[in-house]
């Protein structure tokens, strides 16, 4: 039988919950939300019928130690003392009669008290006391039977300790060990959290991300293993959804393949955002249900920048079809932008999706090399949603190809869209091609792109160009 | 007078929890951690109850009811198994032989063994 922990996706990543009457071992080092956590099981078992003895080894008193906890939303004043019962550990525990006493004592209490969850915080409260590591082995064990046979979930907190070898979590052989831990990435900070092994149980596997904040914990299960069997399946018939660039349409052939992942591959300022709002209002337009999810451009500046174009994308968003999400491209947490990003799509039923752009997803992540494993996994899933997504992806003013492992992101989309500048005589005209459609013919000629206040068009340059250096375009010349 | 309970059990986390907890409920609790123990402690302290595991050393659970019920002394003694599973064990072979499947919470054993002393 489970014990949910209602928080968030913590229960996702135990595939259910905590098992009732099982005992779980938190291990992590100073800061990394072990209490918080704990604290926050806690108030929600007991918000829900439950009842907890809480066991904390901190030296500053539980009243001090309760005021801490007070600033959460999930506290409950009236909680301590009805359904959740702070006792000191060290009170607890005398070391003339041993740890044979303290057990006995304990289970004594937890058949009085009658509740249905116990937690130890911490195992390093026995560290100064006179005890051998087997006596606390021996008592932990003594301790989850006592919990089992009540019925009874048990959370054993452990900061390892550099001085005493970090041998409890080997030797008290409990159910779960559940690691928390916080990451570095450059200069930024990442909470995990990763279940190591929970026993008669599966689980999400390996790291995963969390934050604590005023609402309490929030977890966000790592992408490429929570979505990594999508739930639906895609639709075999290819049916197109048009971008409203008339010519880029037909080069497309009629347009997107509905459900196909489109990236828009240009320098900066060559339309790639355009195009991305352009193939929203389209959909709009036919009363899909659209969504922005940008990084760079609030919603007053770029509705302004279209209204330039002819583009009405604040009429559609007073109208409700086009769904505005902007976050500033700071400290994001990958998983957290991906569930926002599949919690939007799915609560508005979005069919159209324009992410402006990839990058702010890089830079959101947490280790070099996941941002291929990321994408594919977030593709997949908007694929099996048939949401058809069209994404921005920056490239150098100069540059035609990307210089990292990025371009294998080329073989999980369907179609590329590339942007750039040809040099002409003193200035520089946007040229578009389109370098790979997977389903049916496109044509590949490159077209001169412009953007007015008539709105996007395409026409044939009436000079030809040739590949100049590292891929860029100039004028050719004859002669 | 207190009712005495001989508990047989070989995991000793689990035997001393249920000897606390049995205890707490008032009962006199003798506690051994194999069936020959146990045969011991029930020659010797005249039981109310026996609760023992099946698999259990020396004297397995099965081969110590076995011996119980073969004793005039102790054959209408009520014996409560708790395991978590029987096997081939005949419970029907025997009378006031019941069986908990484990792990099972205190509160189903303790109602289950409240309900059979009160029967007797």
């Amino acid at each position: 039988m489970r014990f949910k922990s209602n928080i968030g996706a913590l229960d996702d990543i135990l595939k259910g919950g905590f098992i009732k009457g099982a005992s779980y071992l938190l291990k992590g080092h100073p800061g990394t939300g072990k209490t918080v956590l704990t604290n926050e099981i806690a108030f929600r078992h007991a918000s829900n019928g439950g009842r907890v003895l809480y066991l904390s080894g901190l030296a500053e008193g539980n009243e001090a130690f309760l005021e801490h906890l007070k600033a959460f939303d999930w506290f409950d004043q009236n909680a301590p003392n009805k359904s959740i019962y702070y006792y000191s550990l060290l009170s607890m525990v005398n070391p003339d009669e041993g740890l044979e006493s303290f057990t006995q004592n304990l289970t004594e209490l937890l058949s009085k008290l009658e509740v249905s969850m116990l937690v130890i915080d911490s195992l390093q409260t026995f560290d100064p006391l006179p005890f051998e590591l087997d006596e606390v082995r021996i008592m932990v064990n003594k301790v989850k039977a006592a919990a089992r046979i009540l019925d009874i979930t048990l959370f054993v907190l452990q900061t390892p300790n550099i001085t005493v070898q970090d041998r409890h979590q080997e030797q008290a052989d409990l159910d779960g060990i559940i690691s928390l831990s916080v990451s570095c990435f450059q200069q930024k900070r990442v909470r995990k959290i990763e279940v190591l092994k929970l026993r008669g149980s599966d689980y999400l596997l390996g790291p995963h991300s969390f934050k604590i904040s005023d609402s309490g914990c929030s977890f966000f299960p790592r992408l490429e293993v929570y979505y990594r069997d999508p739930l639906r399946v895609t639709s075999d018939v290819l049916t197109k959804s048009k971008v409203g660039i008339e010519k880029l349409d037909a080069m497309l052939g009629g347009g997107l393949v509905k459900g196909s992942m489109t990236s828009l591959l240009g320098a900066p300022g060559t339309g790639k955002t355009s195009i991305g709002v352009q193939f929203l209002c389209e959909g709009a337009q036919e009363k899909e249900s659209c969504m922005y999810f940008g990084f760079y451009e609030t919603i007053q500046r770029l509705s302004t920048k279209m209204d330039g174009l002819s583009i009405p994308l604040k009429k559609f968003i007073d109208e409700g079809y086009i769904k505005y999400v902007w976050q500033p491209v700071l400290e994001n947490d990958l998983d957290e932008l991906a569930e926002r990003l599949l919690d939007q799509v799915e609560e508005h039923k979005v069919t159209r999706l324009f992410i402006d752009g990839i990058d702010g997803f890089k830079f959101a992540t947490d280790h070099p090399n996941r941002i291929f494993s990321f994408w594919a996994s977030l593709c997949n899933e908007l694929r099996s949603r048939e949401v058809t997504v069209i994404f921005s992806e920056e490239l150098g003013v100069f540059q035609s190809t990307k210089n990292t492992g990025e371009r294998e992101l080329a073989a999980i989309i369907e179609n590329i869209v590339y942007l750039g500048y040809v040099e002409h005589k003193n200035s520089l005209e946007r040229f578009l091609s389109i370098l790979k459609v997977r389903e049916g013919n496109y044509d590949p000629q490159y077209k001169k792109f412009t953007m007015n206040s008539n709105g996007l068009d395409l026409a044939n340059f009436d000079r030809d160009l040739r590949l100049f250096r590292h891929g860029t375009y100039m004028e050719q010349t004859h002669g | 007078m207190d009712r005495t309970i001989i508990i047989i059990e070989d995991e000793p986390a689990i035997l001393d929890s249920y000897a606390t907890l049995l205890r707490i409920e008032g009962y006199k609790v003798e506690k051994a951690k194999n069936g020959l123990k146990g045969w011991e402690l029930i020659q010797k302290w005249n039981p109310d109850l026996i609760i023992t595991d099946l698999s259990i050393p020396i004297l397995n659970g099965e081969e110590l009811i076995e011996k119980v019920r073969k004793s005039q002394r102790f054959s209408e003694i009520p014996i409560l198994v708790l395991s978590a599973s029987i096997g081939d064990f005949d419970l029907e072979k025997y009378s006031r032989v019941y069986w908990l499947n484990k792990p099972v919470p205190f509160k189903v054993v303790i109602s289950r063994l409240k309900e059979i002393l009160s029967s007797e």
